[in-house]
């Protein structure tokens, strides 16, 4: 229970001090409870801002958005990337920089040897990759997220549009219908982007270099 | 084909535009409505901010309601769309808008009603402290503050979500009023709480400080909330943020310096301008200084116990402003009496608390100059009767000045660089004027008494060899010798009193002597000294001469020589000149004549002059019984030989026989007359107890051997120098003193106009000043004659269109 002191950083820090051997719980969406240690909860945003505010003590945190098949793994993978060095600030987000070509792609090609194996287990027939995905996100873990993103983008480099339809098992929608209409999606209305092509779902932030 | 892929933008697009997987987590509970996500995170939010307590549990719940919500792209259309504004960024950067007519980025809705809660919610909470003041009023304020602040950190770290992309999002696309939850809240609680209570906060705020100020205690945790409420409270927008890592704002101090800061300094000027006045009404200018002192520090520990550390720096320069700078004249008239009655801690803590403020010190460093400079001249003044003729005294008093200032300036002002500069000046202005010089009318009785002084230490016999260790002294005595202004005197005096004692062979020690001369070496230079140590040389040389000239006259059988020693001195070095020539008497004659051909024969080209001043030696009375030696000079023994011819002479007859110049023959003849050893029959015993003049004596007056003369002791010294002699000596070195000066000058001169061809005469008069202030202070003058002379001689002329400027000619 969290509860006001006279100072709440003072609760932070006595915390972080406590902290370095300390376990957190967490429990699935379906009952399962995992314990994890300050190591793994500094690679989840979302699980360090709460254990930073509140002393979370025996109870174990529950995490309504994931179940256990998804959790489990999520705390093998954080506790092998445990004692990684911290990166340098990434730019996570070039967009707003002038000087960057806006054309350079992101690199996709440097996973390495443990996370390709580890990703390997969840597919796109059965849902695991976007779980795993959905479930990184949600508990803010960016080097998981992003070793899943580029899986993702391996796996499309180089097809089809239909290819990719396939794949993904994403239904058909003609231009003006269904998740083409204007309405459909939020920001959309007015604003038919001009470089779409007829068979692509969805807009696109960049213009399709296959319609080129 | 794509051939990349922007890794979160498409994740998005994955996410939203697949049907199959959304309806894969349908199992979850979600309602995507605004209106239920709002039910939700408002009961939420209104559990934390009034009972201040939440758990994990709960909190998680709240953070995938808002997770669920932002990430949802089924709802109908309660989103908002995101303004796009369109001020183009640097860089025209297209990307932008491509964005968001992609990217589905949902959370504007949410955001504002999250700030509409808080601020209906503080409205209401305000409205009931408006009216407080004083310490309710801090209360209040730093409860509800303390309160409000854990709950929206909490609330902003149930929106993460929320803060990490809509809100992102929106200040990526130039919008510039949205914030980060944390950050929105402050904004909320500067807007609603803040606003209209800041003034009565900040005004109890001092009010409490002004009792601190009085001595009462009070509760400083009330204003330690308040500073920290005014910290977190100011923040700016960031202009530009490149990475999602960036924040958005940072912090600043901008609400407390203006809320806090700015009323808190006024307010202290004021306290302590009043202060001021009023303790030094009551009480004196010492103890305001220990005041002051402890206020300073009592400031330093308000600022660490309770204030933000960045007002330490401005609120101790507007204390030290207001109780130091304001208030110096009064210091400054504290100062000198503390100097007068000596009190060396109280200066001490005195000049601490001056040397707080820019340029403070230097008006204390003219003050100490010039105590230093008067003490030292009242101490002289007082002495001056005495000390003129007395070189012991005269240096003793100054050396006595010395020491104590020296002492001062280690004590009260931490041998503090300006502070030994003053003592340097005030002493230099002292030594070289005062009431001795005054009095003996030239500057150059100070290097005169101080070489006098010198002279007494190195000679036998002097009393101050056995008392103290006299290396001391010689230190003392460089100290001293540092101040002279005409170090030039000081050094003519000095060899003139080292050859007397070496032709005399009185110097008290060899060491000694040795020592004081590398001393002086060390402190003006070889040059200076170089004479000096060819007087020591000359001596040295002397002495194997001698022997040189014994084993010549061994072997060349000469056995009328009188026994005798003779040092010879280049005269270059030797302060002497050749005396008027006389007779010499035919028992010294062969003497004179052997040793100065056996010199000639060793060093041709070489002229020697007798120097019969100087000269000494023993005669012993064969007529009497016992019989005694006498030590005589050579003019004495000269006219006591006569007697080996007759018994009885003239007066006339005397100096006829011998040729000495009159006036020297009758001094020497008075000197004879009172030692008893010969006598007149016209001068009865009475005129020879009174002071015998040589006038008294007349050229027709008789004189004889005495037969019955009687001594005490068996040698009897009759040498004693001759007062005339003496009194031309000082004369004639005071005339070579002005005439060294001259040539000097002149060479000084004639090298800087050959250095620089053409100078100004204002300028040639600083040159040539600055270049000698090392061994002399030339006067104007002096240095106009010398100019005149050069130009006389044709080494300079004046310019014939600028009378002003002289010109070198080769």
């Amino acid at each position: 229970m969290a509860s006001t002191e006279a100072d709440s950083s003072n609760a932070t820090t006595a915390n972080t001090e406590n902290a370095t051997s300390k376990i957190i719980k967490i429990q699935s969406n379906d009952g399962q409870i995992f314990e994890i240690d300050q190591g793994v909860v500094e690679q989840s945003s979302t699980i360090k801002t709460l254990s930073d505010l509140m002393d979370v003590g025996e109870v174990p945190i529950p995490l309504p958005n994931v179940k256990a098949s998804i959790l489990g793994p999520i705390v093998e993978f954080c506790n092998h990337h445990k004692n990684d060095p911290k990166p340098e600030p990434l730019d996570d987000d070039d967009d707003d920089d002038p000087n960057k070509d806006i054309y350079e792609p992101k690199r996709s090609d440097d996973i390495i040897e443990w996370d390709q194996n580890f990703i390997k287990q969840f597919t796109v027939a059965e849902g695991t990759l976007f779980d795993i995905i959905m479930a990184a996100n949600y508990l803010g873990i960016k080097t998981l997220l992003a070793v899943g993103c580029k899986t993702i983008a391996n796996m499309v480099r180089g097809k089809s549009s239909s290819e990719v339809r396939e794949m993904f098992n994403i239904s058909y929608d003609p231009p003006g219908e269904g998740l083409n209409a204007p309405n459909a999606i939020e920001g959309q209305a007015g604003t038919v982007p001009t470089t779409q092509d007829a068979n692509a779902t969805g807009p696109s932030p960049q213009p399709d270099p296959m319609n080129q | 084909m794509i051939s990349s892929v922007k890794s979160f933008s498409y994740h998005q697009n994955i996410i939203q535009s697949n049907k199959c997987f959304t309806q894969k987590m349908s199992h979850m509970e979600r309602s995507l409505n605004l209106n239920d996500v709002w039910i939700k995170v408002s009961e939420g939010i209104e559990h934390i901010y009034k009972i201040q307590e939440m758990s994990a549990a709960a909190y998680m719940d709240l953070y995938s309601q808002v997770y669920n919500y932002c990430t949802n792209t089924q709802s109908h259309g309660y989103a908002t769309k995101p303004t796009i504004k369109s001020t183009p960024k640097q860089g025209g950067n297209n990307r932008q808008n491509n964005i968001h007519d992609g990217a589905n980025i949902v959370g504007g809705e949410l955001y504002n009603k999250l700030k509409n809660y808080l601020k209906t919610y503080l409205e209401k909470i305000c409205e009931k402290g408006l009216d407080l003041q004083g310490e309710s009023v801090l209360r209040f304020y730093t409860t509800n503050w303390e309160h409000y602040r854990f709950s929206s950190k909490v609330t902003n770290g149930f929106c993460h979500y929320l803060n990490r992309h809509w809100v992102r999002r929106e200040f990526d696309s130039g919008r510039r009023d949205v914030y980060e939850i944390f950050t929105m809240a402050m904004e909320i609680w500067q807007l609603v709480f803040f606003q209209p209570l800041n003034r009565q906060v900040t005004l109890a705020c001092l009010q409490l400080i002004k009792s601190e100020r009085q001595n009462e205690v009070i509760n400083t945790r009330l204003i330690s909330g308040v500073i920290e409420s005014y910290v977190e409270l100011g923040f700016s927008e960031n202009a530009s943020v490149s990475a999602s890592n960036h924040p958005i704002t940072s912090p600043t101090l901008a609400i407390y310096k203006e809320f806090f800061e700015m009323p808190f300094l006024q307010d202290t000027e004021q306290f302590y301008r009043l202060e001021a006045a009023t303790f030094l009404v009551h009480n004196s200018v010492t103890e305001y200084l220990k005041k002051v002192a402890q206020r300073l520090d009592e400031e330093v520990h308000r600022v660490q116990s309770y204030l933000h550390s960045s007002t330490l720096a401005a609120l101790i320069k507007k204390v030290e402003e207001v109780l130091i700078r304001d208030q110096l004249e009064a210091i400054y008239t504290e100062a000198k009496s503390l100097l007068h009655d000596e009190k060396h801690s109280d200066l001490a803590l005195l000049f601490k608390l001056v040397s707080r403020v820019p340029n403070a010190t230097v008006e204390l460093k003219k003050i100490v100059e010039d105590h230093i400079r008067q003490m030292g001249i009242d101490a002289i003044e007082r002495v001056s009767g005495s000390a003129l003729n007395d070189p012991k005294l005269y240096v003793e008093t100054i050396l006595e000045i010395h020491t104590k200032f020296f002492k001062l300036v280690q004590e009260a002002f931490s041998s503090e660089q300006g502070f030994t500069a003053a003592l340097d000046k005030a002493c230099g202005k002292f030594i070289n004027n005062n009431a001795v010089t005054t009095a003996a009318g030239n500057t150059t009785k100070s290097p005169e008494l101080l070489a006098r002084y010198c002279d007494t230490l190195l000679r036998k016999g002097s009393k101050a060899v056995e008392e103290t260790d006299l290396e001391e002294k010689f230190n003392q005595i460089m100290v001293v010798f540092n101040y002279v202004e005409d170090k030039d005197v000081f050094q003519k005096f000095y060899g003139k009193m080292l050859a007397k004692r070496l032709v005399g062979q009185l110097s008290a020690s060899d060491d000694y002597e040795e020592s004081m001369i590398s001393k002086l070496k060390q402190a003006c230079g070889f040059e200076y000294t170089s004479k000096l140590q060819r007087m020591f040389q000359d001596i040295g040389v002397s002495k194997n001469l001698i022997d040189q000239y014994r084993t010549y006259c061994e072997k060349n059988r000469l056995d009328d020589i009188v026994d005798f020693s003779v040092m010879v001195l280049s005269s270059n070095s030797w302060p002497f000149s050749a005396p008027p020539n006389f007779v010499l008497p035919a028992e010294l004659k062969r003497t004179f004549e052997s040793f100065t051909k056996f010199y000639t024969q060793q060093h041709n080209g070489r002229k020697l002059t007798w120097l019969h001043q100087h000269s000494k030696g023993d005669i012993q009375t064969l007529y009497t019984k016992p019989k005694y030696i006498l030590h005589v000079s050579t003019y004495q023994m000269v006219v006591l030989l006569l007697f080996n011819k007759f018994s009885r002479w003239t007066v006339e007859r005397m100096q006829d026989e011998t040729q000495i110049k009159v006036d020297l023959f009758l001094q020497v003849l008075c000197g004879l007359l009172k030692s008893k050893l010969i006598t007149c029959s016209e001068i009865n015993d009475d005129e020879l107890e009174e002071d015998l003049k040589e006038t008294d004596v007349k050229m027709n007056y008789n004189i004889q051997l005495a037969d019955d003369f009687k001594s005490k002791k068996i040698k009897i010294n009759l040498n004693v120098p001759l007062k005339s002699v003496e009194q031309k000596d000082i004369e004639g070195l005071h005339r070579t003193i002005d005439e060294d000066r001259k040539m000097v000058i002149q060479a000084a001169i004639v090298r800087t106009m050959k250095a620089r061809q053409t100078l100004k005469h204002a300028l040639l008069m600083q040159e040539v000043i600055q270049q000698l202030s090392s061994r002399f202070k030339p006067k104007i003058p002096v240095i106009k004659k010398c100019i005149d002379i050069l130009i006389e001689k044709e080494y300079l002329e004046r310019q014939s269109n600028e009378k002003d400027v002289l010109r070198y000619l080769a």
